[in-house]
């Protein structure tokens, strides 16, 4: 009973701030000052025909009608037309989304695989070398700019040394071998068995993902690293080491147990962030994701696909604070 | 293949970049794109709609234009637009001079199969207006429109299509009216077949369904898309087989693509990445002049902007030859007049120069003498906000304060049409290319009238005279006549005009050598891919 109590609250908050969501991105959309009618009929268009369009879009109506016609649309699933690629915004999701979500994970992947034995490294070894080096790898990661980063890897990597494939998801002969089942190239190339496919996506999706990963190891190492730092510092530790616990034990299995609450948390909000879409990188790297979909659609007054990109992006950060809440439950039992 | 890495290399690498080599995808070594295939780098997320009618950019028409025939052609093998027979193998005009009768080539076959009648032309004529959407202007400022079209556009024959105007226009200007993207004729079964509820308007932005020289195979928005030969095009066979261009935003990306020979053309490269390729083994740098315009204007309704010296002096207060030399290098050429070169009627009288001391006396007779301040609309992109900084500088030279006011595009444009500006930066491309595309709104500003779509109007420049002159340019039948009378226009304009032109653009590639026959633009205003080659 408590159960279904606690989790109906849940949903009626997911709820209610996916409607604030919704709310709040339909007035900002409305309220700048852009015509949508001109990026339809153009501005050499007279009068009457800009009336015209002006009564089809409906935007003759008043504000809170409107927003009740798009709300009951986008509960369908329906976000309307983009203007720049005159296909409906749902479409242009589904296949901007799996991209940035391919280069987002294979970042996270990376950034938890180097970045929290980096920063446990860090902490036990406290201002010894391996420290030194995990606080300047943190600091370049925090303070170079990424779309300097991307430009020199592409040009060391690709341009001079020629390891990598160049700018893109895939190879321009290689497209449209592979039917898209989950828009993940990756994916999709294995299922098919394409291995040559596979090669070539793989080949493009590295050096932009270890770009972001890099990012995201400066970051979860500084986390992890102080997180470690307290944990260290605490009465059990001392304890388990003077029952004379082998030092392994008492950090990947004492301390990090306790460092994997907060952690969780930390990689969730930077999986979050990296699945708005990074646009400079996808600028970079010429990478057709929703990073770039929607500065795209920005910029061309395309107020459709802006808010339905939006709206993906802040229901996938609800979603991942939700699974994210979920392990920290799992993990921590007095969390129920 | 594998390759040898050498140790200075891994140490520019550094060492976690040694792992990827060992990585699947790595240790190719570079593939130069094959022999029948044109590959292209190019910026094309502006590429909004594919439907010819529909469509209303420069890169809607560099494809579009290898996709569809029209019922001209503009040689693009001259440096001045020329025009040529297309579809329309020949064409008559009545004694009344409204009504032009063409003759529509024969034995002419669209994509599908099916082939080109005047049934075909005649619906292509008349879709623009009933789909409505932006380009069909040009058919109205001919005097078409959506309810006397029917009337209007008649099937004579099989081969035969008659179109009536409203008044006597030059046969020049028709011509040229229909080489544009919007006269492209369409496979009309193929696009009934498809009509939807809009007219096969949402179809033909995903299909094509033309008679030219390629046809469109793929197109993802904001990606890439591939065209293929027709081996059956009227005009001969193109050179490639396919030519692809993909969307890369990043200039420096596209030069990297370039020089590792994964493109054989880099469309849109900076002026560092053009000096940066100079020289280059394997690289070439070509240059097209490209219909386009920059300029800024000055709004004669603002109480400051109404004196003819203010606007004098602010002519005197930009630095023409800076800005094709220094700040635009390669991407511009110093431009006065508003027809472009390369069109009827073009003029290269260039009376300007900068001279902030004229500028100070002019000011000071109008009554200015301490100076003025003015705001400046622009869309925050290249060029025109790069321009309006330098404005900022060499305005206050002549002691005027100018505050730059960036905004996206279509905030700028919403505020131009309002006519709520001071001084408006940005630039202007013609639409097809004949003089009167230009002259209807930059000298044409019919008296009583509200068309926010003329230039002339958003600045609230009145021109009686001037409108009358160009509407009998308009209707000029001799073409060496015509071309005089804009040049005529064009030096009352340049003279007092609230608009400063100030330069015209030119299109810069970088091109690999092997390459031929290229034209990245053309004076039928597009890119021409079926003459390119490669050795």
């Amino acid at each position: 009973m408590s159960i279904l109590r606690q989790s109906s609250g849940f949903l009626l908050q997911v709820a209610l701030t996916f409607l604030g969501l919704l709310a709040v991105t339909f007035f900002i959309g409305r309220v700048v000052p852009i015509d949508p009618v001109l990026a339809v009929v153009g501005d050499q268009a007279p009068r009457d025909v800009y009336e015209q369009a002006r009564r089809e879009l409906g935007l003759d109506q008043p504000l809170w009608t409107q927003f009740a016609i798009y709300v009951q649309k986008v509960l369908v699933g329906d976000f309307g037309q983009s203007l720049v690629t005159n296909r409906p915004v749902v479409d242009d999701i589904a296949r901007v989304f799996p991209a940035t979500l391919e280069l987002a994970t294979f970042a996270t992947i990376i950034g938890v695989a180097l970045g929290v034995p980096m920063g446990i490294a860090g902490a036990v070894w406290q201002d010894r070398w391996p420290d030194q080096i995990v606080r300047v790898i943190g600091l370049v990661g925090y303070s170079v700019p990424i779309f300097w980063l991307g430009i020199v890897s592409l040009l060391v990597f690709y341009g001079m040394l020629g390891w990598v494939q160049g700018p893109g998801r895939l190879g321009v002969f290689f497209e449209d071998i592979v039917r898209p089942v989950t828009g993940v190239l990756l994916v999709d190339a294995a299922l098919a068995g394409e291995w040559e496919v596979f090669r070539n996506a793989f080949g493009h999706v590295v050096l932009p993902s270890a770009v972001l990963g890099y990012f995201s190891v400066a970051y979860i190492a500084r986390m992890t690293r102080s997180f470690m730092l307290e944990q260290l510092n605490q009465e059990y530790i001392v304890a388990a080491r003077a029952k004379g616990m082998s030092e392994a034990r008492v950090i990947w299995v004492h301390a990090l147990r306790n460092v994997a609450v907060p952690l969780v948390t930390v990689i969730g909000l930077s999986y979050a962030r990296l699945l708005e879409g990074a646009v400079l990188t996808e600028t970079v790297f010429a990478w057709p994701g929703i990073g770039r979909y929607l500065t795209t659609a920005l910029l061309a007054a395309d107020m459709n696909a802006v808010l339905g990109a939006t709206i993906v992006i802040g229901a996938v950060f609800i979603g991942v604070n939700l699974l994210s809440d979920l392990l920290y439950r799992l993990l921590d039992p007095r969390a129920t | 293949m594998s390759i040898r890495v050498s140790k200075r290399h891994l140490i520019v690498g550094g060492s976690a970049a040694a792992a990827f080599a060992a990585l699947p995808g790595a240790g190719e070594l570079r593939a130069q794109t094959p022999r029948s295939t044109l590959v292209i780098a190019a910026q094309i997320d502006d590429l909004l709609a594919l439907d010819p009618h529909h469509s209303f950019e420069v890169t809607g028409s560099d494809l579009l234009k290898n996709v569809y025939d029209q019922l001209f052609v503009i040689d693009e093998t001259k440096a001045t637009a020329e025009l040529m027979p297309g579809i329309a193998e020949s064409f008559s005009v009545s004694s009344d001079g409204r009504t032009f009768t063409f003759t529509i080539r024969r034995n002419v076959k669209f994509h599908s199969g099916n082939p080109l009648t005047a049934a075909d032309v005649a619906y292509s004529i008349r879709r623009p207006l009933i789909i409505n959407r932006t380009p069909a202007f040009m058919y109205r400022s001919v005097g078409l429109n959506r309810e006397n079209v029917e009337q209007n556009v008649r099937q004579t024959g099989e081969f035969e299509v008659q179109v009536t105007f409203d008044k006597a226009y030059a046969p020049s200007l028709i011509q040229n009216l229909f080489t544009a993207t919007i006269g492209s004729v369409l496979d009309s079964k193929l696009v009934e077949q498809n009509a939807g509820t809009d007219h096969g308007n949402t179809w033909l932005n995903r299909n094509s369904a033309g008679s030219g020289a390629f046809r469109l195979v793929r197109h993802q928005p904001n990606e890439s898309y591939t065209i293929e030969r027709n081996d059956n095009w009227w005009r001969g066979r193109a050179i490639m087989q396919r030519v692809i261009v993909r969307h890369v935003p990043e200039a420096a990306t596209q030069r990297l693509l370039l020089e590792r020979g994964d493109v054989d053309i880099a469309r849109n490269l900076t002026p560092t990445d053009i000096s940066g390729l100079r020289g280059r083994p394997g690289i070439t740098i070509a240059e097209f002049p490209r219909g386009t315009i920059q300029y800024f204007s000055a709004n004669k309704g603002d109480p400051i902007l109404s004196k003819p010296k203010v606007i004098e002096a602010l002519k005197h207060l930009i630095d023409y030859d800076a800005i094709a030399t220094n700040l635009l290098p390669g991407q511009v050429f110093p431009h006065q007049s508003f027809i472009p070169r390369g069109t009827l009627g073009e003029l290269d009288s260039r009376p300007w120069r900068f001279d902030p001391e004229r500028a100070k006396v002019l000011l000071a007779e109008a009554g200015h003498a301490g100076g003025i301040r003015l705001t400046m609309d622009t869309a925050n992109t290249f060029p025109s906000l790069d321009v309006a900084q330098a404005l900022q500088a060499s305005f206050a030279r002549g002691g005027v304060t100018l505050e730059v006011l960036p905004a996206t595009g279509a905030q700028v444009l919403a505020k131009y049409r309002a006519r709520n500006h001071q001084l408006f930066i940005g630039i202007w491309g013609l639409g097809y290319p004949d003089p009167h595309y230009n002259a209807d709104s930059f000298s044409h500003n019919p008296p009583g009238r509200e068309n926010p779509g003329k230039l002339t109007w958003r600045n609230n420049w009145d021109i009686p005279e001037l409108s009358a002159r160009t509407e009998t340019a308009m209707q000029e039948r001799d073409a060496n006549a015509r071309a005089a009378l804009y040049r005529q226009i064009q030096e009352g304009f340049i003279g007092t005009s609230p608009f400063v032109v100030f330069a015209q653009q030119q299109v810069q590639v970088g091109v690999r050598n092997n390459v031929t026959g290229y034209l990245a633009s053309s004076p039928g205003l597009s890119a021409i891919y079926w003459r390119a080659g490669k050795s």
